[in-house]
């Protein structure tokens, strides 16, 4: 924990418990994206522990390692940790880790509603998976379709954890989205134009518009749940008239959009990777951009491409497997572009750049195999079987490539440590095989039509070998993930020294001493170019007559290029250098709120009946007493003065 | 379960050809990709030395069109065959002839009915479809309680079984004589993954003898232990469940018996219906040890009692 006090610029207080409020108060968004990725690591590694359960049930047919009802928890909680907490949470550790600094901001348009974001995010993560402890915890698959999510079909407090989770982690997504619109629009340094933005701020942009966009249609449908559980409303029982399907085109008028959630800012890592690493400006630029906003607009057409066996008619489905397969389109002029950007470089394999590769190589099987779901005839087949399985892991457990490519790349910049590459070069190759030989096979149980969602399969039918297969592969993954983590360790502990700028990189970010101070940039720079660093230390046009070290040029007096500048040592409130950096004062009323509501909302799923697991009645008791905590953190929060 | 090799139905077989079509585009785009890819990393590992960059290119016109184009025609030509296909499976060829079935699901077994096969006369039977080679089949399919999806895959694709007013419709045939397996391909609930089901093909004529012999209910047995199986039928509650026409058994819960001695498999296609009757001993000796969490409870019946009602329901072809 010392090495990540220092890693923000803080001084060091006096006592353990003055060192913990200082973070539970924080409102520096380097400290929230450390307590980010601090908890969403360890959602990774949940996660994963589910995903190994169910590959140990699936290793041979017949299987009674886990009964059906326990399989059930574990794959809906294995597909919500990964997606809401893994990966959306690794997303938001980058965006408060990387925006501002790429933008030269001193932090975010709205610190508090930054803090409440990760609180929100915590407390929520907390109540989706408090069922594990109270019994049952979600069992409906992480589409939750209707209506299995009925309470006389499914009585138990699992798809209430469900509702009320998913409803808490919405709220803190569409804060951080609001809040990094308003900050990429107003924190921008001077000269910053947004096509003069790093491709990963235009992604984190695009995805926040696409979170506060897409996570209201789920808060709606989760809402209609709730009543239909909680006080007998009928949205979606069939059994008083309702179309059931209304579930699916809220959901999926969410979900889609969310997959471009969890993969634009993974593409956003790329390329800030990729032309680090070759030496080389991104290629098409301009190209990348348009892609990003083409595909993100395009998610909220094509919801149906979920909904294609429903019945929808001949004409939906043409419509929407049209749509589906635009989206094609400007994925391969991304890929496009990443490949001609390596083209001709001069290219480094460090581990981040191996993660990057691997991005683009797993990436490209699951686009693949993403038109041929769009291809309506041939989807008829494929959907609910392992092709699928194989299809989004290629693309989510892709993007965990992207995760790594990214820890691996800004790890330095916030230890002030390397990562080591031996080390790194292991984890890649454990990682990648073990991916490979995991999800690769299940293309063809898939085509061999294996379905899924299943625990147990019979034997006879050609699947057993290759799901033995697979879940000895996803071994190979888990001791990738866990050299990693001695890799962490071992790199706080004694990791060698980083400097300001160990890639030589091009952005904003790498100017300033790692870690950055609490201030970030001593002088915010006035930028001129795309690549603001790299044209200062190359030239606007990259001359390769420039000798780099001798054309380096300082970005100013008061902050040198790189080194423990002597402005690191400073407070954030003092006065660097004479000129006075205002920062915002720390305040607990966000984690108040959050608590507030978190509590509240757990409220709610107490008020299922005490046979089930609930309070019954006095579940009010909880929710007005969540309801009260909240309000008294908002008013305090609306009189705290700033600062 | 394997469609993409041989399959026994028109529909099946225009998915499986659109398939290998996607698979063989697919490679190709492929091969490029990660071609392209491996050649960038064979050939541009070179440090260039100090005081050198690589050529610093920032894009080019002509070929971000030609990478935009390129895909659109791909995608034009996976459209193109598709979505003819799409409206081929919407309708049915040979309505007028087709045979007429209504799917039933339920957590988790599957209902069949043929309504009216004879004017007045309908035909329900649980987890086992029979249909005659060569002709079309209509099916339309509902559900009891909760979203189920039904699924051939040697015959047709997935259409979903969604409770409500919703009646989803599917057309499929069989080609040759033979039996097909069925799965629910929705997740519907503790236990879906043995929601399974077959469809077999007869000949015209051995499907129009098995019609004529279900139209007629079983005999009763008159002595023995089937006849005790009979009685306890009644006095341990299956009839509550379950029906057996020609009884006074009426259950509308659980699935139809009453050619429950005919078909191959017990528990929607879980425990094989031996000749020695070994799987519904051991299904109704407690089928919560071999599908737990379905619907049906463990009766607490003693051995004797479970054989007796076994050589009943053995009796019923």
């Amino acid at each position: 924990m010392a090495t990540l006090g220092r890693a923000v610029g803080v001084a060091p207080r006096p006592t353990f418990w003055g060192y913990l409020w200082s973070w539970l108060t924080t409102v520096d968004h380097k400290r929230i994206g450390i307590m980010y990725g601090v908890t969403t690591l360890a959602y990774l590694l949940i996660g994963g522990l589910e995903a190994l359960l169910i590959r140990l049930q699936l290793s041979s047919p017949e299987n009674t390692f886990l009964d059906p009802e326990t399989y059930n928890q574990v794959f809906t909680m294995h597909g919500l940790t990964m997606i809401f907490l893994a990966v959306m949470g690794f997303n938001a550790t980058l965006f408060n880790l990387v925006v501002p600094l790429q933008i030269g901001a001193r932090d975010v348009a709205y610190p508090r509603l930054n803090s409440f974001s990760y609180w929100m995010f915590l407390f929520g993560s907390l109540v989706l998976n408090l069922g594990w402890l109270w019994g049952h915890a979600p069992d409906v698959g992480w589409f939750g379709y209707a209506p299995l999510t009925g309470v006389n079909v499914n009585p138990t407090l699992g798809p209430d954890f469900y509702v009320m989770g998913l409803q808490a982690l919405g709220i803190s997504s569409v804060a951080a989205g609001l809040n990094f619109v308003a900050t990429v629009i107003n924190h921008r340094a001077p000269g910053m134009s947004l096509f003069r933005m790093p491709v990963f701020t235009w992604m984190a942009f695009i995805t926040s518009f696409l979170m506060i966009f897409a996570l209201p249609v789920l808060a709606i449908a989760l809402i209609e749940v709730m009543f239909d559980r909680l006080f007998g409303t009928n949205f979606f029982n069939p059994g008083a008239g309702a179309n059931p399907l209304l579930w699916q085109h809220l959901f999926w008028i969410f979900g889609h959009p969310e997959v471009y959630i969890l993969v634009l800012p993974a593409m956003g890592v790329i390329s800030e990777v990729l032309p680090v690493f070759s030496r080389k400006p991104l290629f098409g630029y301009p190209f990348i951009v348009f892609s990003g906003i083409f595909i993100a607009l395009l998610s909220y057409g094509v919801w149906a491409h979920h909904m294609f066996a429903v019945g929808l008619g001949p004409v939906a489905n043409t419509v929407f497997g049209i749509t589906t397969m635009l989206i094609g389109i400007p994925t391969g002029v991304k890929i496009f572009n990443w490949l001609a950007t390596l083209w001709r470089g001069e290219l480094r394999f460090t581990t981040p750049m191996l993660f990057a590769l691997a991005f683009i190589a797993v990436f490209t099987v699951g686009g693949i195999s993403g038109v041929m779901h769009a291809t309506v005839p041939s989807d008829y087949q494929q959907t609910d079987t392992y092709f699928v399985v194989a299809h989004f892991h290629y693309v989510v457990a892709g993007i965990v490539f992207a995760i790594f490519a990214g820890i691996y790349y800004w790890w330095p910049k916030y230890t002030n440590r390397l990562l080591d590459e031996g080390l790194g070069k292991l984890h890649f190759w454990l990682f990648f095989l073990g991916f490979n030989l995991t999800f690769g096979p299940m293309h063809l149980l898939g085509l061999w039509g294996m379905p899924r969602r299943q625990y147990t399969y019979p034997a006879g039918l050609g699947w057993d070998f290759w799901n033995a297969f697979e879940s000895a592969s996803a071994f190979l993954m888990a001791l990738g993930t866990l050299v990693f983590l001695i890799n962490a360790v071992k790199s706080l502990r004694s990791g060698a020294p980083a400097g300001a700028d160990p890639w030589d990189g091009r952005t904003l970010e790498w100017i300033i001493p790692s870690p950055p101070p609490a201030y970030n940039f001593a002088e915010i720079p006035a930028v001129s170019h795309r690549d603001e660093f790299w044209a200062r230390k190359y030239g606007a046009h990259g001359a390769p007559a420039h000798a780099p070290a001798a054309s380096r040029r300082p970005l100013s007096g008061h902050n040198p290029g790189d080194g423990d500048g002597h402005a690191s040592d400073n407070p954030g409130h003092g006065d660097g250098h004479g000129t006075h950096i205002h920062l915002p004062n720390p305040s607990y009323y966000p984690l108040i709120v959050a608590f507030g509501i978190a509590l509240g909302m757990f409220g709610a799923v107490m008020l299922r009946p005490v046979e089930v697991g609930g309070l019954g009645p006095l579940g009010w008791a909880v929710v007005g007493f969540g309801a009260l905590i909240t309000v008294f953190g908002a008013y305090g929060w609306s009189f705290e003065p700033a600062g | 379960m394997d469609w993409l090799g041989p399959v026994a139905g028109d529909q099946a077989e225009a998915q499986r050809w659109i398939t290998w079509y996607l698979l063989y585009l697919g490679a190709a785009v492929f091969v490029f990709v990660e071609g392209w890819l491996l050649y960038n990393i064979t050939k541009f590992r070179r440090p260039l030395g100090p005081g050198s960059l690589p050529p610093q290119i920032h894009g080019h016109p002509t070929v971000e069109v030609l990478w935009t184009v390129i895909p659109t025609l791909i995608v034009a030509a996976i459209v193109v065959p598709s979505v003819p296909a799409i409206f081929s499976f919407a309708h049915a060829p040979d309505e007028a002839g087709a045979l007429q079935v209504e799917v039933v699901g339920h957590q988790w077994w599957w209902e069949f009915k043929y309504p009216n096969i004879v004017p007045g006369k309908t035909i329900t039977v649980a987890n086992e479809l029979k249909i005659p080679v060569g002709r079309t089949v209509i099916a339309r399919l509902t559900s009891a309680d909760v979203i189920h999806s039904f699924w051939v895959p040697k015959l047709s694709g997935k259409v979903d079984v969604i409770p409500g007013r919703q009646v989803n419709q599917i057309w499929f045939n069989a080609r040759e004589p033979g039996e097909y397996y069925g799965w629910c391909a929705e997740f519907c609930g503790v236990q879906h993954a043995q929601m399974r089901f077959r469809v077999t093909a007869l000949s015209p004529a051995e499907f129009e003898a098995w019609v004529r012999t279900r139209l007629s209910p079983p005999a009763l047995p008159t002595g023995g232990p089937a006849r005790q199986g009979y009685e306890l039928f009644g006095s341990r509650g299956c009839g509550g469940c379950h029906t057996i026409e020609g009884t006074p058994y009426q259950g509308k819960v659980g699935p139809n018996l009453t050619n429950i001695g005919e078909r191959s498999t017990v528990g929607a296609g879980i425990l094989p219906n031996d000749p020695q009757g070994e799987g519904l001993f051991r299904w109704i000796k407690n089928p919560q040890a071999v599908k737990p969490g379905n619907r049906m409870p463990n009766l607490g019946l003693s051995d004797d009692d479970v054989r007796s009602i076994v050589a009943y329901l053995k009796t019923l072809r």
